[in-house]
């Protein structure tokens, strides 16, 4: 049975499925003899237990790929475990009622999460969610002994799954995992995120995948197209066989190719470069070659010290990092960019009912003149090296843009009074993600060194889609003709006052926007790691002067299958010939 | 049983990840650790419990240890608060 999906991860799995339910257990009151209740207090000791092993053994296993800080949740979920208020709660519950232990946990646990809430501590109420994660754990532990231990035997396994949960995806780290499907998701989930960074192909968002897949033994997941075949036929295995050794030939190939510039047939030069989240990922962007880093998102340095802030100092040192790892090559600083849909942080104002469009990013960043202060100074003296850039997020209008700019002066001329040294030279960019910024590149464009386009929330603006809405992820279309427009006239502005664009978001990374991107004059993309070799074969396959005529042709298109069709007629043809 | 008072000193108080810290280094000790304010008493082992005292900086707190090892757990506990959790 053949189902369709989003490829959120490249290549070709074949192996054994392997349905990964999230088990809600559910609680039955039982009452019990007098006799019956010390064993049954020694049974929830036991689960509680078992379950802080688990909890410190994938703890271990998580240090290879997320950084210390992130490795701290893991500590909290322990002390939450071993709180004697929790233990006795259940105990109290067990003696005096009379009841079994999965009953007395549950209690126990809805008064913990009822007393954290009412602490008022927001970090905490933030990890409601974690514990109940932490009570269907241990619940599950009282039930017996985890079927996923007994199964996860066996090599070659497709996890299927509905959604994976942090906690379960980083324990599947060490099993011999070689694809995931999941019925729900998008790009930006979180098993996408795993999946990319561990290099499995995956495919999300498969729907009818829980349905049919029970009782699947073999499964093909192909993270190229977005397919999921549930008992392939021995001809599909046979030529997924095939098509996964020409992907591996591939990928070695373009590996081979990693430190060779990215250049058209006719010699001009993209730069591909890297979106880096956390400094981890600092190596593999190294590993394929990127050019710098395009993006680097602060966020995360944010909400690892959540809910104190970071002094300028940890900026200082953080960013150092950073730019002593790429150096020579550019390192793009983006400001704090809180808020939105995605990050949370003790600062921001939890009331906001459409935070997409509130206090975020810059707004924040102005409101808050003493944090944003913070971050420039910490930003300036990690210049030393004359790498760092910086770039202001999510900027609306030219006033926002003086007056960061003159918060950025003021720190510099602080530092200079205080006799730190820092890059004076310093490059000064502006994100475009809203269309008024976009359709005013021309009033911008003398005063910033560079632009740096973010399609992802640009296309989210311009075309009223909420991205993680399922019913309208339909409608994000980045060929969509006025995201085009707007690209091109960002690039016309640039191109006027000599200033440089890159491209930041998805679409820098997306095989049928690149020959745009590039005819339109942008001249970086940067992307996820795992995406740069492949970027870069394709930018040496192009050429620059068939891509401008391209887009020339293109500026007169009405829909976007229209360009899609042209784009696509491109690819297969005459997109080499100068 | 040994008692100290001691004042909160850190800028945020004891929030979540202060508390954490705290809770964490009380579990090392086999004596009892409790906190007080002119308010409540709480289980210096309890994440919950710690929370709940809401101490904001500038809070005067009494420690109490009681058990074999309640000189060292003050010690080390006493120097954790008035270090500020180690925050910069």
């Amino acid at each position: 049975m053949r189902l369709s999906g989003i490829p959120v991860s490249p290549g070709i799995a074949v192996g054994t499925a392997q349905i990964v339910h999230v088990r809600n257990v559910p609680v039955i009151k039982v009452f019990l003899p007098e006799s019956r209740l010390d064993q049954e207090i020694a049974r929830l000791k036991a689960a509680i237990d078992a379950t802080i092993r688990e909890i410190e053994a994938q703890k271990a296993s998580a240090r290879s790929i997320l950084s210390e800080d992130f490795l701290a949740i893991f500590d909290v979920h322990t002390i939450i475990l071993k709180d004697p208020a929790l233990i006795n709660g259940a105990v109290v519950r067990i003696k005096r009622e009379r009841v079994n232990a999965e009953y007395a946990l549950q209690g126990a646990m809805q008064d913990m999460v009822r007393g954290l809430t009412e602490t008022e501590d927001p970090y905490f109420q933030e990890r409601a969610t974690d514990v109940d994660d932490l009570h269907r754990r241990v619940q599950l532990h009282l039930s017996g002994p985890l079927p996923e231990r007994d199964i996860w035997t066996g090599d070659n396994l497709v996890i299927l799954a509905e959604t994976l949960t942090p906690s379960e995806t980083s324990a599947l780290h060490n099993a011999p995992i070689v694809g995931f499907a999941t019925e729900r998701g998008a790009r930006t989930s979180h098993t996408a995120i795993i999946a990319r960074s561990l290099e499995i192909p995956a495919v999300v968002g498969v729907k009818g995948l829980m349905a049919s897949g029970g009782s699947s033994k073999n499964v093909i997941v192909d993270g190229l197209e977005g397919v999921v075949i549930l008992d392939p036929t021995q001809e599909e295995l046979q030529e997924y066989e095939r098509r996964k050794e020409a992907y591996g030939n591939y990928k070695s190939r373009i590996l081979a190719d990693a430190r060779q510039e990215a250049r058209t047939v006719d010699g001009h030069r993209i730069l591909v470069s890297a979106n880096i989240d956390l400094s981890d990922e600092v190596e593999s962007a190294l590993t394929v070659g990127a050019n710098g880093c395009g993006l680097y998102r602060s966020e995360f340095l944010y909400l690892s010290h959540s809910p104190d802030l970071p002094t300028e100092e940890q900026h200082q040192r953080h960013y150092e990092k950073i730019a002593e790892a790429f150096y020579p090559h550019r390192v793009v600083i983006r400001t704090l960019d809180l808020g939105g849909e995605k990050y949370f942080h003790a600062v921001l104002d939890r009331r906001e009912h459409n935070p997409v469009l509130g206090v975020r990013a810059i707004r924040f960043c102005l409101k808050h003149p003493d944090i944003f202060k913070t971050q420039l100074r910490g930003l300036l003296r990690a210049s030393r090296l004359k790498n760092v850039s910086i770039l202001f997020p999510l900027v609306t209008t030219f006033e926002e843009f003086e007056q960061a700019l003159s918060l950025l002066e003021t720190c510099k001329e602080e530092l200079r009074t205080e006799g730190v040294p820092f890059d004076e030279d310093i490059p000064l960019g502006i994100m475009v993600e809203v269309p008024s910024c976009a359709l005013t590149a021309a009033s911008f464009a003398p005063h910033v060194d560079f632009f740096s386009i973010g399609t992802n929330d640009l296309i989210q603006y311009l075309l009223a889609i909420d991205r993680n809405n399922d019913s309208v992820a339909h409608l994000y279309d980045p060929l969509h003709p006025a995201v085009l427009e707007c690209i091109a006239r960002v690039c016309d502005a640039a191109g006027s006052s000599g200033k440089h664009v890159s491209v930041c978001g998805e679409a820098a990374a997306d095989p049928s926007m690149i020959p745009l991107l590039i005819g339109y004059g942008v001249e970086e993309l940067s992307m996820t790691p795992s995406a740069i070799l492949e970027v870069k074969d394709q930018i040496r396959n192009l050429s620059f002067r068939s891509c401008q005529k391209l887009v020339k042709k293109i500026r007169k298109v009405k829909t976007s299958r229209e360009v899609a069709e042209r784009v696509s007629a491109f690819l297969n043809g005459g997109s080499r010939s100068v | 049983m040994i008692r100290r008072d001691i004042v909160v000193m850190n800028r945020l108080g004891l929030h979540a990840r202060a508390a954490a810290k705290l809770v964490q280094l009380a579990n090392q000790f086999k004596a009892q650790v409790t906190l007080s304010t002119n308010q409540m008493c709480a289980d210096a082992k309890s994440i919950l419990g710690v929370l709940t005292l809401a101490a904001a900086k500038d809070t005067p707190l009494t420690i109490e240890t009681n058990g074999p090892d309640e000189q060292q757990a003050m010690e080390k506990i006493e120097s954790l608060i008035k270090s500020g959790f180690g925050e910069e």
